[in-house]
C-alpha cells in the first residue's frame, strides 16, 4: 500500500504536462541537453553524430530495468557508474519496479536523472533480445530513413574567389584556392530492425569540395555499415565501418572520450565492444569486420580493418597523419588517401557480478614510414610503420567501493596507466577519485581516455570529483584536477603543471523553472613569448570564470538567459575580462507540428583568451558549440516542421556580426571581407 | 609516533613522537619532533594542555620550544611560542576549528641570519554526513603566505578501515589520500600527499592507547 502510494505520488511529480508532445523531438531535445552539459566550454571537437546515433538507438529500443546489465545501462553516458550500480542493486534488492517512476526511489538519482532517462528506458516484463528473427519480420517491421542535409555560407570566402564560374571543372588559378563549390551536402540512409539489426549508408561533401569535375567525381567521403546483435553465441557482428571500444580506452577508443565535464563522477569510458560507425568524421572509424562472441561469462571480440588514410607522403615516408577530411584543394587532393593502414586486433572480457577484467590486443600496420619531423615537443612521438599495444583492464567491487582501472603498454614498452574508484558513501554524496600516468613515449593510434589534453600521452595528474545533493531540488558538483607534462608540449617548450576547479549548483525550482551557477578556474603554464630567453620560460595562464544559466517555460513559450564573464591573465600582466549574454526564445506550435528557437546573443571578448563557447540549437545530427571572440552579436532562427509522420523539415539561418571595426572575418581560404558572417542549413528527414 | 618523509628524501624527512595523559578537568600531553639531518636540524619540544567545556567548545595550548643548529656557527639557537586551538560544537553534525602556530611571530635572530619561524592562523570546519562519512575544510594563511585552501573527506568503509581524501591548493594543488587501520588498542595510519612537481610525500603514524 505504501509502495503504492509512493507510486502515486511519483507518477503525479514526473508526468508529463496533458499536452500530447513530439516524443521524438523531445528525445532530440534529451539528447542535445545532455551533449550541451558533456562539452560546457569545451574547445575540443567531439563528434556529435555518434553520440546522438547511439542515444537515438537506444531511444528506439530503450533499455528493459528489469531485465538490464550493467553493459546496457552503462549505453546512457549521463548515468554514473554509482548511479548504474545503484539501479542494478534496487532491482536485485526489491524485485521489479512496476513503473519507471519507481526509480525515484533509487538512491543517487533526481528527478533531472530520471527526466533524462525516460526517453531510454522502460520498466517491463518481456525481453526479446534473444529470439529468432524471420525475414518476413524484418521487412515488415524494419524501419528506413533517409537525411538530405545542406549547409551553405552566404558571404563569399577568399578560397572560392578565383574559381571561374564558366567553367567549374577547370582547375583553380592558384592551387591554395577551393575547387569545389561552397555547398556543404551529405545524404544518409539509416536501416534498423529492433535493435537486432542496424544498418546504413553515409555520403559526405564538405563546403570546398569537388561533387562533379576534372579532380573529383561524386561525393568525397563514402561510408557503410551493417550490425546484427544477438544472434545465437554471436553478441555482435559488424561489417563496413565500425569502431571498437574496450576498456578506459588507453588501448582502443577512436570514440569520443569522456572528460572533464559538469557530469564530474563520469570520467571514465564505457567498455562498449564493437559497434557500427554512422558518422561523418572522415578519421576516427575502421573499416572492415568484426564479431564479438559470447561464451558463458566471457566476450572474445576479434576484428580486422584495411583502409587508407591521408598523409603528407613523400618517397615512401610521411610526416603527420591528416584527420580533418577536407579535400578542397589541389594541395589537400593530393594528400587524400595516400597511406594504407591496417589494424586488427582482439579482446577477452571476463565478466561476473562483482568484477570484470579485460585484455586487448592491437597491431597497426602502414605501408608508409611515418616519420615525424622531429621538434623537441614530439620528440618522443610514434616512428615506424607497425605498431603493438596491448592493455589489461578492471572493474572491481569492494564493498561500497567501485575500482577501475586500464594499463597498456605498446611495444616499445612505453606504458599508461589510469586508476580510480567511484563509491557513495552515504545517500546525498557521490564521489570519484583518478590518478593517471601516460608516459611521453606511449603515443598509439586509437587511445583515448581520460585527459586534460586530446593526447594520451605525456601527462600524469590526480582528479577529484564530488556530488552533492544535501536538499530536494539542490545539487552541487564539483572537481579538481591536478596535473603535470612532464615533457614540453606545443607551446610549452619546458615540463610544466596545471590545475583546474569546477563548481556548479543546480537548482530545480519547480518542473518548469531551472537553474545553475557555473564557477571554473584553470591555470597553466605557456611560453613566454617575449623572454627571448635561450632557455625557455614559462609562465602560468590563470582563466576564470562564472555563469548563471536559466530556464523556464510558460505555456508553449520556453526562455533561456545565459550570463557568463571571465576573467584572464597572462604571468603577472593585468587581468583582461570577457562578457557574454544570451536570450533564447523557443515556441512549439502545437498543434501545428512547427517548433522555432529564436536567439539573440551579445559577446564582448576583446582578447583571444577572454573567449567563449556556447551552445545553440541545431538542425538534426549537427551540433554547434561556435567560438565568439572579439566584440559583436550572433542571433539565430532554427524551425523544426513535422510535415506528417513520415516527413520532417530542419532549418537554421545565423549571423555573427562583429562591433570592433573589422575589416574581415576569419583567416586563410576561410576568410569573409567585411564584418558579418552569416550560415544557414537545411536538412530533411524521410521515414518509410 | 610519526614519520613524515617529503618528497621522498631522507634529509627532509620529520620524526615526532607524542605521549597524551587524560585526566578529569584537563587533558595534558608531551611531544617532540626532529627534522633534518646532522648539517642542519631543527627540534620542536612541547608541553599541550587541553580542556572540554560543556561539550559546547574545547580549547588547547601547546608551549613550544623550538631549536634550530647553525653549522656556520657550530651552535643551536632557540625560541619559545605557543599553539593554541579552539575548537566549537555548533550541531551534532556540525564543528568549527581555529588554529595558530607561533602567532607572536617569534623569530630567531643569529649574528648573520634572522631565522624566520612559520607563524600560521587556520580555520576549519568539520561537517558529520553521517558517522561513518566526515567532510573536513580548512583555510590556513601564514602570515608572509599565500592562503591555502584544504578539503577532505574522511570515510570508515568497513569498521577498522577508514579511508581519507583530499586536496589543498595554494600555488599547487596537491592532492591527498590516507588509509588508517585500527586493531586493538593500535592504529595505524598511512597518508601521502602527491605534489605534482615535487613528487610524494608519505606520512606513517602509530598510535598506542593505553587502558580503556
Amino acid at each position: 500500500m505504501k509502495r503504492l502510494f509512493i507510486y502515486l505520488i511519483l507518477i503525479i511529480k514526473c508526468s508529463c504536462p496533458s499536452r500530447a508532445q513530439d516524443v521524438t523531438s523531445v528525445t532530440e531535445q534529451t539528447i542535445a541537453v545532455i551533449f550541451d552539459q558533456y562539452v560546457a566550454e569545451s574547445d575540443e571537437t567531439i563528434d556529435y553524430e555518434t553520440f546522438y546515433d547511439d542515444l537515438m538507438t537506444c531511444s528506439m529500443n530503450p533499455v528493459n530495468l528489469n531485465k538490464a546489465t550493467q553493459e546496457e545501462l552503462e549505453k546512457l553516458p549521463f548515468l554514473s557508474d554509482i548511479q548504474v550500480e545503484n539501479i542494478l542493486s534496487y532491482v536485485y534488492q526489491h524485485g521489479p519496479m512496476q513503473t519507471i517512476y519507481e526509480l525515484q526511489l533509487v538512491e543517487g538519482l533526481d528527478m533531472t536523472d530520471i527526466r533524462r532517462m525516460l526517453p531510454f528506458v522502460y520498466a517491463g516484463e518481456a525481453n526479446d533480445s534473444g529470439k529468432k528473427i524471420y525475414w518476413n519480420d524484418i521487412l515488415k517491421y524494419g524501419k528506413n530513413e533517409l537525411y538530405f542535409r545542406l549547409d551553405k555560407g552566404l558571404e563569399t570566402k577568399e578560397g572560392y574567389r578565383f574559381l571561374p564560374e564558366e567553367d567549374v571543372n577547370s582547375l583553380p588559378t592558384q592551387t591554395k584556392n577551393y575547387i569545389g563549390n561552397q555547398l556543404y551536402n551529405s545524404l544518409k540512409y539509416r536501416f534498423h530492425y529492433k535493435d537486432r539489426i542496424l544498418a546504413g549508408i553515409t555520403a559526405e561533401k564538405d563546403a570546398g569540395e569537388q561533387f562533379w569535375g576534372s579532380n573529383h567525381k561524386g561525393y568525397d567521403f563514402y561510408s557503410f555499415h551493417v550490425q546484427f546483435n544477438n544472434f545465437g553465441k554471436f553478441k555482435t557482428i559488424v561489417l563496413g565501418d565500425f569502431r571498437a571500444n574496450f576498456g578506459q580506452g588507453l588501448v582502443l577508443h577512436p570514440e569520443y572520450s569522456i572528460g572533464k565535464s559538469s557530469f564530474v563522477l563520469n570520467v571514465t569510458s564505457r567498455n562498449s565492444g564493437l559497434k557500427k560507425y554512422s558518422s561523418t568524421d572522415e578519421s576516427n572509424f575502421f573499416r572492415g569486420g568484426g564479431v564479438t562472441l559470447q561464451l558463458r561469462k566471457f566476450d572474445l571480440s576479434v576484428f580486422y580493418s584495411n583502409k587508407m588514410i591521408d598523409g603528407d607522403t613523400v618517397n615512401g615516408t610521411f610526416s603527420t597523419i591528416i584527420k580533418t577530411g577536407y579535400h578542397r584543394t589541389p594541395d589537400e587532393l593530393n594528400k587524400k588517401s595516400t597511406v594504407n593502414q591496417q589494424i586488427m586486433g582482439g579482446n577477452v572480457t571476463y565478466t561476473n557480478m562483482n568484477m570484470q577484467v579485460g585484455i586487448t590486443g592491437v597491431h597497426t600496420l602502414l605501408n608508409e614510414t611515418l616519420i615525424p619531423s622531429r621538434t623537441v615537443y614530439n620528440y618522443f612521438y610514434f616512428s615506424g610503420s607497425q605498431q603493438s599495444t596491448g592493455g589489461v583492464f578492471y572493474r572491481y567491487r569492494l564493498y561500497k567501493l567501485n575500482l577501475f582501472g586500464e594499463t597498456g603498454i605498446t611495444d616499445h614498452a612505453a606504458m599508461a596507466t589510469l586508476n580510480g574508484c567511484t563509491f557513495n558513501p552515504v545517500s546525498q554524496v557521490s564521489m570519484v577519485f583518478l590518478q593517471r600516468y601516460y608516459s611521453p613515449r606511449f603515443d598509439t593510434f586509437y587511445a583515448s581516455s581520460f585527459s586534460e589534453t586530446s593526447r594520451v600521452n605525456n601527462e600524469t595528474g590526480y582528479y577529484l570529483g564530488v556530488e552533492v545533493r544535501p536538499f530536494s531540488k539542490w545539487k552541487f558538483a564539483a572537481y579538481a584536477d591536478s596535473y603535470r607534462f612532464p615533457w614540453p608540449k606545443y607551446g610549452i617548450d619546458a615540463p610544466s603543471v596545471g590545475k583546474d576547479y569546477f563548481l556548479q549548483t543546480d537548482y530545480s525550482v519547480k518542473r518548469n523553472v531551472a537553474m545553475y551557477w557555473r564557477i571554473k578556474f584553470e591555470e597553466k603554464q605557456t611560453n613566454l613569448t617575449s623572454s627571448g630567453a635561450i632557455m625557455p620560460v614559462e609562465v602560468p595562464v590563470q582563466k576564470s570564470s562564472i555563469r548563471y544559466n536559466l530556464t523556464y517555460s510558460i505555456g508553449n513559450f520556453t526562455f533561456k538567459n545565459v550570463l557568463e564573464g571571465n576573467l584572464s591573465r597572462q604571468g603577472s600582466s593585468t587581468w583582461t575580462h570577457g562578457l557574454m549574454a544570451i536570450q533564447d526564445l523557443s515556441y512549439d506550435f502545437t498543434p501545428i507540428l512547427l517548433k522555432i528557437d529564436f536567439r539573440v546573443q551579445f559577446f564582448d571578448a576583446v582578447n583571444y583568451e577572454n573567449r567563449f563557447y556556447s551552445y545553440e540549437r541545431d538542425i538534426l545530427y549537427a551540433f554547434s558549440i561556435p567560438m565568439y571572440s572579439g566584440l559583436g552579436s550572433r542571433y539565430y532562427l532554427n524551425m523544426h516542421y513535422d510535415l506528417n509522420k513520415n516527413v520532417s523539415f530542419w532549418f537554421k539561418i545565423a549571423q555573427t556580426v562583429y562591433a570592433d571595426d573589422r575589416e574581415s572575418v576569419s583567416s586563410g581560404n576561410e576568410t569573409i571581407s567585411g564584418n558579418r558572417k552569416t550560415d544557414i542549413r537545411f536538412l530533411v528527414k524521410w521515414r518509410f | 609516533m610519526q614519520y613524515e618523509n617529503r618528497y621522498l628524501l631522507s634529509e627532509l624527512s620529520t620524526k615526532s613522537v607524542q605521549f597524551a595523559l587524560p585526566w578529569d578537568k584537563v587533558n595534558t600531553g608531551i611531544s617532540f619532533s626532529y627534522f633534518g639531518y646532522s648539517m642542519y636540524h631543527e627540534m620542536l619540544t612541547g608541553i599541550n594542555f587541553a580542556r572540554n567545556f560543556s561539550d559546547k567548545f574545547a580549547m588547547g595550548v601547546q608551549f613550544d620550544y623550538y631549536t634550530a643548529y647553525f653549522s656556520a656557527s657550530n651552535s643551536y639557537r632557540s625560541a619559545l611560542f605557543p599553539q593554541i586551538g579552539l575548537s566549537i560544537r555548533f550541531s551534532p553534525v556540525f564543528n568549527i576549528g581555529f588554529h595558530t602556530f607561533n602567532p607572536f611571530q617569534t623569530n630567531i635572530i643569529t649574528e648573520y641570519v634572522i631565522k624566520r619561524l612559520p607563524s600560521v592562523f587556520s580555520l576549519g570546519t568539520e561537517y558529520f554526513f553521517s558517522r561513518e562519512f566526515v567532510w573536513r575544510t580548512q583555510v590556513d594563511k601564514e602570515v608572509s603566505s599565500n592562503y591555502r585552501i584544504a578539503m577532505g573527506f574522511e570515510y570508515q568503509m568497513v569498521q577498522n578501515i577508514n579511508l581519507k581524501f583530499g586536496a589543498y591548493g595554494s600555488e599547487y594543488l596537491v592532492p591527498c589520500l590516507g588509509i588508517g587501520f585500527k586493531t586493538g588498542a593500535f592504529l595505524f595510519d598511512l597518508n601521502c600527499e602527491m605534489h605534482p612537481l615535487l613528487g610524494v610525500c608519505p606520512f606513517a603514524e602509530i598510535k598506542y592507547r593505553f587502558g580503556k
